[in-house]
C-alpha cells in the first residue's frame, strides 16, 4: 500500500519537477543572450541596456529554484556516501528515512517561512529599482521551488520506509 | 552552555548527519537552522530560512557560475578535449611518456574553458585512454595522467571553486582567476616533468608514440586556435578590465556555442544536454551555498571563528606550523570529502585565523585550491578517480591510485614550492593593481 502511494505521488509530482525544469534551461539561455547583448551594446554603441543587471537577477531566481527540486529526483544534490554504503540494506534503508525526514521536515518550514517572505514582499510593493519589476512573484517561485522539493523529499521518505518494512 | 560550545556541537552534529549520508547543503542548512534557534530564538531563525533563498538566489554575482558552467558543458558536449588531445598528441607524442605528456597538457588547455575537474577528467578518460592503451603504455601511468590533470580543471581559470572561494571570503573573482594562471601552468609543468622522469627511469611505462612532420603539427593546431582565442577573450578580458566576471563568462558560454556551430555540432540533443547539466549543476551548488549561508551565520553569532582566529594567532609557534596543520587538516577532510563542500565548509572558519596569521587572502585561496585538486584524486573518497574507473573499466581501481602517487608528490611540491615564493601567485593579480595582504 505504501509503495502505491509513493508511487502515484511520485507519478504526479515528478513530471511537474522535469516541466519546471525546462523553465530553469530557458532561464540560462535568456541570461546569455541577455548579458552578451548588454556587452555588445556597451562596447560598440556605447550605451546599455536599462535593468539588464536585475533581469539577470531574477532569472537567476527562476533558474535555481524551478530546477531545485527536480535535481533532487536525479539525485543531484551530493552527498557524503562512504559509510552508509557499508552498512546492510536494511540499516541503509532506516538511515534513510531519518535523514532525508528531517530533510523534508527542514524544507517543509522553509517553504513555509518563504511563503512568508513573499507575501510579506506583495504587501510593501517591493520593486526593482529601474525597470520597477515587482519582487514578489518571484520570492512565490523561490516558495513552489522549495515546496516541490519538499515534496520529493517526503517521496523518498515514504520509499524508505517502505523498503524498510520490506527488508 | 557558551555559544562556542554550542558551536562546536553543531559541527560535530553536522559530521554525524553528512556521515548518515544527509545532502550536504541540506544538512548544513538544518544545523545552522536548530543552532539559530537556539542562541537566538525561532522567530529570527525562522526569517532567516524564509529570506536567505532567495537573497542568494538574486544575485548578479553568482550569475557568473550557471554561465561559466554552460561554457564547460558546451565543450564537453561538443567534443572539443578530442580536438585538443590531437593536437597535443602531435606535438608531445613522440616523446619518451610522449602521450601521457600530451594528455596533462591538453588536460590543462581544456580546463581554460571548462570549470570542472570531473568534466575533464571523464573527457580525457574516453580520449586519451584508448590511445594510450593502444600504445601498450602502462595502465597506472595512462589512468593516472588523467585522473591527476583532471583535476587542472579547478585551478586554471574559469573554475568554479575559485568563484566559491572569492564569494565566501568576499575576494575579487578577477583576481584569484588571475593569480591561478601562473600557479595552474607550474602543476602542468611539474606533472609532464613527473611523466618525463618515470619514463627515463623505466622506459617501458610509456612508449614513444608515433613522430608528426612540422606541417602536420602546424595543421594541427587549427582545430585548437578558437578555443585559444576564446580564453584569450575572456580571460584576458577580465585582465585587461574589459569585462566583470558575469560578461565574461556570457561571452564565453557564447563564443563556445559558435565554435560549436561552426564545427556542426551545435544539434538540439547536444544543446539540451547541456542546459540540463548546466541546470543540475548550479542547483546543486546553490543548495550548498544557501546551506553554506545560513549556518555561516549560526557561526558567526556561535563567535566560535573569532575565538579560534584569537586563540591561534595568540600561540607561541611560527604562522608556517599552523598553516602546514592547516593544509594537513584540509588534506585529511579530503579523504572523505568532495572538495567544494569542504572548501565551503571550512573555509569560513580557517579564514580568520590566515588572515590573522598575515597571510594573503588570494594566495591563500590558490592553496587550498591546489588542496582540493589532491581530494579529487586521494583514497578512499577519489571523485576523479570514480569517475575515471567508471570509463576504464577493465583497470582495476588500486591500479588507478597507485598511477596517483607520483603525480600526488608533484602537488606537494608544487604546494611547498608556492610556500616558499608567494610571489607566484600575487605577481599577475599584482600588475592588475592587487595590493593584497602580503605579510610575507
Amino acid at each position: 500500500m505504501i509503495e502505491k502511494f509513493a508511487q502515484r505521488a511520485s507519478d504526479f509530482v515528478y513530471p511537474v519537477c522535469k516541466y519546471l525544469d525546462y523553465i530553469a534551461w530557458m532561464a540560462v539561455i535568456a541570461m546569455m543572450l541577455l548579458t552578451v547583448a548588454n556587452v555588445l551594446a556597451t562596447k560598440v554603441f556605447n550605451t546599455n541596456i536599462l535593468g539588464s543587471i536585475e533581469i539577470t537577477e531574477l532569472l537567476m531566481v527562476i533558474c535555481v529554484f524551478f530546477s531545485f527540486a527536480n535535481t533532487e529526483v536525479e539525485e543531484g544534490h551530493i552527498s557524503v556516501d562512504l559509510l552508509v554504503k557499508k552498512l546492510k540494506p536494511k540499516k541503509q534503508a532506516i538511515m534513510l528515512v531519518i535523514t532525508q525526514g528531517l530533510c523534508a521536515i527542514l524544507f517543509a518550514c522553509v517553504s513555509w517561512s518563504s511563503l512568508f517572505h513573499a507575501i510579506e514582499k506583495q504587501e510593501m510593493g517591493e520593486v526593482t529599482m529601474d525597470l520597477l519589476i515587482p519582487l514578489y512573484p518571484f520570492a512565490y517561485i523561490t516558495a513552489l521551488g522549495c515546496f516541490l522539493l519538499c515534496l520529493v523529499l517526503i517521496i523518498k521518505t515514504i520509499i524508505a520506509i517502505d523498503k524498510v518494512f520490506k527488508s | 552552555m557558551s555559544p562556542i560550545l554550542i558551536g562546536v556541537i553543531g559541527i560535530l552534529v553536522l559530521f554525524v548527519l553528512l556521515a548518515a549520508k544527509m545532502q550536504i547543503g541540506f544538512a548544513m542548512a538544518l544545523v545552522g537552522f536548530v543552532g539559530f534557534i537556539i542562541l537566538n530564538d525561532l522567530e529570527s531563525a525562522l526569517g532567516l530560512i524564509g529570506s536567505e533563498p532567495f537573497d542568494a538566489s538574486k544575485s548578479y554575482l553568482l550569475s557568473v557560475i550557471p554561465l561559466f558552467i554552460l561554457m564547460g558543458q558546451f565543450a564537453t558536449f561538443s567534443n572539443m578535449g578530442k580536438e585538443i588531445y590531437q593536437t597535443a598528441y602531435k606535438w608531445l607524442g613522440f616523446l619518451p611518456g610522449g602521450l601521457a605528456m600530451a594528455t596533462v597538457g591538453a588536460c590543462s588547455l581544456f580546463a581554460a574553458i571548462s570549470g570542472s575537474s570531473l568534466a575533464t577528467a571523464a573527457t580525457f578518460g574516453m580520449v586519451a585512454l584508448p590511445e594510450m592503451k593502444k600504445f601498450k603504455y602502462s595502465d597506472a601511468l595512462a589512468t593516472g595522467c588523467i585522473a591527476a590533470g583532471g583535476t587542472l580543471g579547478i585551478l586554471i581559470p574559469p573554475s568554479t571553486v575559485l568563484i566559491i572561494y572569492g564569494i565566501i571570503t568576499e575576494q575579487s573573482i578577477v583576481n584569484l582567476f588571475i593569480a591561478g594562471v601562473i600557479p595552474g601552468a607550474l602543476l602542468s609543468f611539474l606533472f609532464i616533468l613527473t611523466i618525463y622522469v618515470m619514463c627515463k627511469i623505466k622506459p617501458s611505462l610509456g612508449p614513444r608514440g608515433p613522430r608528426f612532420t612540422l606541417k602536420e603539427k602546424v595543421v594541427s593546431l587549427k582545430d585548437t586556435w578558437s578555443i585559444l582565442c576564446l580564453f584569450m577573450l575572456v580571460i584576458g578580458g577580465m585582465y585587461a578590465g574589459w569585462f566583470t566576471p558575469t560578461p565574461a563568462a556570457a561571452v564565453g558560454a557564447f563564443g563556445t556555442l559558435i565554435i560549436m556551430a561552426i564545427k556542426k555540432r551545435a544539434t538540439k540533443e547536444n544543446i539540451f544536454n547541456s542546459l540540463k547539466a548546466t541546470c543540475k549543476t548550479t542547483t546543486m551548488i546553490f543548495g550548498i551555498i544557501i546551506g553554506a549561508m545560513i549556518f555561516q551565520y549560526f557561526m558567526t553569532i556561535s563567535e566560535l571563528p573569532d575565538f579560534l582566529a584569537t586563540e591561534v594567532t595568540q600561540m607561541q609557534v611560527s604562522r608556517h606550523v599552523v598553516m602546514g596543520l592547516i593544509i594537513a587538516l584540509f588534506i585529511v577532510l579530503g579523504c572523505f570529502m568532495e572538495g567544494l563542500s569542504i572548501m565551503i565548509l571550512a573555509v569560513p572558519i580557517v579564514f580568520p585565523i590566515v588572515i590573522g596569521l598575515g597571510y594573503d587572502p588570494i594566495w591563500f585561496g590558490i592553496i587550498i585550491t591546489l588542496v582540493m585538486e589532491m581530494s579529487l584524486i586521494t583514497p578512499p573518497v577519489g571523485v576523479n578517480v570514480f569517475v575515471l574507473s567508471g570509463v576504464a573499466k577493465d583497470v582495476p581501481m588500486e591500479t588507478i591510485f597507485k598511477g596517483i602517487v607520483p603525480f600526488w608528490a608533484a602537488m606537494v611540491v608544487c604546494i611547498i614550492v608556492l610556500m616558499i615564493f608567494p610571489e607566484i601567485v600575487t605577481f599577475l593579480p599584482g600588475t592588475m593593481g592587487y595590493k593584497g595582504g602580503l605579510g610575507f
